[in-house]
């Protein structure tokens, strides 16, 4: 039997009834869908395959006759944004099938992934610099264009890092409101 | 049946379900359809790894339900630029506001939107129908758990949607 206080069904029916029902969805959305979803796998993948290319260049360019110090220093460059990009990456939760809290958690997890994303992508703006001012004026003398190549890249990597900065401090910020909510569904454990 | 045919099927049959889910979770109405793609998305991509052990129901409330719960966290995260008013009329277009029907569904949906996280879950779940025993397996909660949360949810709706009756009832 339904005791009273029980009863959901006059709300059930209010809830369940659509005054105004929404439109149905448009013919294109399935195929927006998957265009989302095969971008957000894409990404990791050029950013693995961005890195194995220039690795190969790299390569080519050794046996064309690259001399050591600049062949190591690409070397090292390229290793360590592969490096980092696996490495900001790990413990990508992946799917979200689980109970709400450990939702929140993954979200959690995301969040500080993203974070670490935005960390490395400092570190390889400011590898990269040093990687180009090393190939271009460390090992031989520089000509003018070379100053010009330099400074422009440099402009770039700056602007590269202030957009890693920004998405760093948008990372912390979703990683305080995750933890706030994770908090919020305890709340009412408290008071059990 | 391909992927298309069932997320279609899928939509046909659930998609009020989703987009109620969504509206207990944002009052905003261009922020409501953002989450009701987000929500899409997530099904779309989580359809599957639908293997049968629960109703299809069941395994797309949770997916639902689990991408609105992010959603209030990534809110607080990125404020809005105007405050929302909970307590402010939706911004949809209402035709037959004098309607009784329309104000008690405007009305429980910002009551919803009142309660606070623990006890909003757990109620729009009942008000889709799903028992507590079911309610509990998707939160991952106690059934007694459940059970309290939702005496008291109850309670905080009727005060919202019936303030005087529920004074005088009260002892």
């Amino acid at each position: 039997m339904t005791r009273p206080d029980d009863d959901w069904t006059d709300l059930t029916q209010a809830w369940t009834e659509t005054p105004d029902p929404e439109p149905r969805l448009d013919a294109g959305f399935i195929r927006s869908l998957r265009r989302r979803d095969r971008l957000a796998r894409l990404n990791f993948w050029a950013e693995m395959g961005g890195g194995v290319v220039v690795l190969g260049v790299v390569g080519w360019a050794a046996y064309r006759g690259l001399s050591l110090p600049a062949l190591a220093t690409g070397v090292v460059f390229v290793l360590f944004a592969l490096g980092l990009t696996l490495w900001s990456r790990r413990g990508d939760p992946g799917l979200l099938t689980e109970t709400p809290e450990a939702v929140l958690r993954s979200a959690l997890a995301q969040a500080r992934t993203g974070y670490r994303w935005a960390l490395s992508g400092v570190a390889v703006s400011l590898a990269a610099m040093v990687f180009s001012i090393v190939i271009l004026i460390g090992l031989r003398a520089p000509d003018p264009e070379d100053w010009r190549l330099l400074i422009g890249l440099g402009a770039f990597l700056l602007i590269c890092i202030g957009f890693y900065l920004r998405h760093a401090r948008r990372c912390r910020r979703r990683m305080a409101a995750h933890q706030a909510a994770l908090e919020a569904l305890h709340a009412e454990d408290d008071r059990i | 049946m391909g992927r298309d045919q069932t997320f279609e099927a899928l939509l046909a049959e659930h998609g009020g379900m989703l987009r109620r889910i969504a509206s207990a979770y944002e009052a905003d109405r261009e922020r409501r359809r953002e989450l009701e793609q987000e929500i899409l998305l997530a099904v779309w991509r989580a359809l599957p790894r639908h293997r049968g052990e629960a109703p299809l129901r069941h395994f797309i409330a949770r997916v639902a339900h689990n991408r609105a719960v992010t959603h209030v966290a990534r809110e607080a995260a990125e404020p809005r630029r105007q405050p929302l008013d909970e307590a402010a009329p939706s911004d949809a277009p209402t035709p037959h506001e004098a309607a009784e029907t329309r104000d008690l569904h405007d009305r429980l949906g910002q009551a919803v939107r009142a309660l606070p996280l623990s006890l909003r879950q757990p109620a729009l779940l009942t008000l889709e129908g799903f028992a507590p025993a079911e309610i509990a397996d998707l939160l991952g909660l106690n059934p007694n758990v459940v059970s309290i949360r939702l005496t008291r949810a109850k309670a905080a709706l009727r005060e919202a949607l019936n303030p005087a009756v529920s004074r005088e009832v009260r002892p």
